[in-house]
């Protein structure tokens, strides 16, 4: 980043920081914080963390002083925050987050990608309220700035939970370790959860099989690892019958009683895994598990799009668009030589941008400078 | 509640809050030991650890000594574990108490007088004790926050909380499961507070013989379990490790470690180890001494040989063969291996 475009950024921020109201963690004297600045050579991270803060105050001063490019608090309650070694800092117990980023999910055009992970996140939310009972009160959901969704739970009943426990949940939510035997035991009418999902699954994909032409559903069959031709056969003959005690008399037995089926739900990366994994919510793991990490300040401003880390009520989160919501610069207009021409979706418009020198609205060039995608002109 | 747990009772279930107070009434400890009855609760200690070391095991719920015997003896044999220190005794006694507990529940009806099923379908001192370890019951299901605290530490598959129905924050919980939920918390909850650290050094030496005697006990079960080192009774995955480094070739992070806890486990000491990574290329002797010593328990923590779950998981599974399907853990293969290969010697003899 050009000092011109590095002067151009942080002056945007301090502008922010100015006079947007900032929303502090509670009980801020037990977190720790870390900062990014637009130090000389940024974007090259640079972090001072290890960093306390009495009250709320304080913690705002700061922000508003130094204009950070990122800031981050942690999800841990820490006796010494500011302690230089996680081991002084005396873990005291941390919010529930889930992590949701577009990364870990799929590629291609950005307000693809968000769209994307805003279903994993309704999927997330549905889990959490209807089936682990969490009143959707303590639940706060923010757009993390970039590309992805952040959801922190402030339930007491979770903070002291260790890795363990924490996994528990995260494993649920992303669909891993399901033991396809529990999957058919129970009764015929279970209620939510994995059961459900894992029986309309495979009911689903015995009928797309029923609908393609013989020839392909047995050269599918017999693609997965395990099934023979004949198995093929009889698995494809029997589909009507499967479902049929798929749906009415669930049992384990099943598997044994259709040979191939075991095969077909085994199958890594096979069809049946695909749309099953469909049903989870694909959270990113190790946020989960890890109780000291460090997590976007909800109300800051990502370093690295210029947008808003927003906190979103629960009521406007159907409708939240965050490249209209989180954008919070105007629309005078700023010229940039674009060095990296992407088609540039913002604002309700999308942005088609050659290479070299152009005039953008204000919110476009910071978002550019932000993503390196352009410098100021 | 109001339920008041009876001295045979606390005899059966030791770890009680309501048993600690039982044996108010005894004089202190060190004392006892001193005393012919401080003898006799000495060898139930004993025997108690002998039992958790035995292959076969008796659990009889028929109980004839006085309550603060058998209280006082459980108390002591955790006692002596502590002060031996062994991970593997560790283990082994919470487990057995916890499979004791699990046997005294199920079959509580045989042997206590007081036994009452209530509309649960539980007996009053199921519901007792799952009360008193935190596991609140109701209606065929658990909280999801309570659950998830109680299968955490459990590695089976059908606990997980994923493989569980659960819905508006409840999980359904079949009647047999609870049991074994409940012999599982048993087993967590003993195991959390051992080894006890600060035993006082003067009882150390009143309980010395007795811990002399609980180790050459192990060192035979171990011995027996696994005897001489014999690598051609290893599992595949461990057979292609040692191949890899006599071939030269480096390991990696997990491997090393995989290879280096089972060798410790099975009985092969230190040095023999340090010696099959002299092959490796970038084999340095003080690193490697270090490294085997840190596994094998120098650095306090004695590590186990991963399980074949997770040795599937850092890609170390090769070539499973038809008694792979069979077990879990590539020790349990190399023991059945063995005992095999003993057999086939046996019947192979006129």
């Amino acid at each position: 980043m050009k000092p011109a475009t590095l002067e151009f950024v942080r002056q945007r921020f301090a502008e922010y920081y100015g006079k947007a109201p900032l929303i502090t963690p509670p009980s801020i004297e037990q977190r720790e914080w870390g900062f990014v600045l637009f130090s000389p050579g940024y974007p090259e991270i640079h972090m001072r963390r290890h960093i306390g803060f009495p009250g709320k105050d304080d913690a705002i001063a700061y922000i508003r002083n130094l204009v950070p490019a990122h800031v981050y608090y942690s999800s841990a309650y820490y006796e010494r925050p500011d302690a230089g070694s996680m081991k002084e800092k005396g873990w005291c117990g941390a919010d529930l987050i889930f992590d949701l980023d577009a990364d870990h999910i799929m590629r291609g055009p950005y307000d693809k990608m968000l769209a994307r992970v805003k279903e994993e996140t309704e999927k997330l939310l549905t889990m959490l309220t209807d089936e682990f009972g969490i009143d959707r009160r303590a639940i706060e959901v923010v757009f993390s700035g970039g590309r992805g969704y952040h959801i922190h739970v402030r339930d007491i009943a979770f903070r002291s939970w260790g890795s363990a426990e924490r996994r528990e949940l995260i494993d649920y939510v992303c669909g891993i370790g399901i033991d396809p035997a529990a999957m058919l035991s129970g009764k015929a009418t279970a209620g939510a959860g994995w059961q459900t999902r894992y029986r309309a699954t495979l009911v689903e994909y015995l009928q797309w099989i029923e609908t393609l032409p013989e020839k392909e559903a047995l050269a599918h069959l017999s693609a997965v690892p395990g099934i023979g031709k004949s198995t093929a056969e009889k698995i494809r003959n029997n589909c009507r019958a499967i479902i049929r005690d798929i749906s009415s008399a669930p049992d384990p037995r099943l598997f044994k009683k259709y040979p191939g089926l075991t095969e077909i739900v085994l199958a890594e990366e096979g069809e049946f895994k695909r749309r099953l994994r469909e049903r989870a919510a694909l959270a990113d793991e190790p946020v989960t598990t890890d109780t000291k990490r460090l997590i976007r300040m909800p109300s800051s401003l990502h370093g690295g799009s210029g947008m808003r880390v927003m906190p979103i009520e629960a009521r406007d989160f159907a409708s939240f668009d965050p490249l209209t919501d989180a954008v919070i610069f105007g629309t005078r207009d700023v010229r940039v030589d674009v060095t990296l021409p992407r088609p540039t979706p913002m604002l309700g418009s999308t942005y088609q941008l050659a290479k070299g020198i152009t005039t953008v609205p204000e919110a476009v060039a910071v978002f550019l400078c932000c993503r390196g995608m352009a410098e100021i002109a | 509640m109001v339920y008041e747990p009876s001295g045979k009772e606390l005899a059966h279930f030791p770890f009680l809050k309501k048993a600690n107070d039982r044996i108010r009434s005894l004089p202190p400890v060190e004392t006892l030991l001193t005393e012919d009855r401080g003898a006799f609760i000495k060898r139930l200690a004993e025997e108690r650890i002998s039992q958790s070391l035995a292959s076969v095991k008796k659990i009889n719920p028929h109980i004839e000594h006085a309550p603060e015997d058998e209280i006082a003896g459980y108390i002591l044999s955790r006692v002596i574990v502590s002060s031996i220190g062994e991970r593997q005794l560790l283990d082994r006694l919470v487990r057995y108490e916890a499979d004791r507990a699990y046997n005294f529940l199920r079959n509580e009806d045989s042997w206590n007088s007081n036994f009452i099923k209530t509309e649960s379908g539980y007996s009053q001192l199921f519901l007792y004790i799952a009360n008193e370890l935190g596991i609140p019951i109701q209606q065929g299901t658990i909280p999801m926050v309570d659950y998830v605290e109680l299968v955490s530490p459990i590695r089976e598959g059908r606990f997980r909380l994923i493989n569980r129905m659960v819905t508006k924050g409840q999980v359904y919980v079949g009647d047999d499961e609870l049991y074994d939920l409940l012999c599982e918390r048993i087993r967590v909850i003993l195991r959390r507070d051992l080894p006890y650290k600060n035993v006082p050094k003067s009882l150390n030496k009143k309980i010395a013989e007795s811990a002399e005697q609980i180790k050459m006990q192990h060192k035979e079960m171990m011995l027996e379990n696994f005897g001489a080192v014999e690598e051609t009774a290893f599992p595949p995955c461990i057979q292609a490790l040692v191949s890899a480094i006599t071939s030269g070739a480096n390991l990696t992070h997990p491997g090393r470690f995989s290879l280096t806890a089972f060798l410790h486990t099975i009985g092969m000491d230190n040095n023999h180890i340090a010696g099959l990574y002299a092959r490796a290329p970038d084999y340095d002797p003080e690193k490697t001494m270090y490294q085997v010593g840190h596994i094998t328990g120098g650095g306090g923590t004695e590590y186990t040989a991963p399980a074949c779950a997770a040795m599937k998981t850092t890609g170390l599974c090769v070539r499973p063969d038809k008694l792979c399907e069979t077990i879990n853990h590539p020790l349990s293969y190399y023991r059945k291996k063995k005992r095999q290969k003993k057999q086939a010697f046996r019947e192979s003899k006129p």
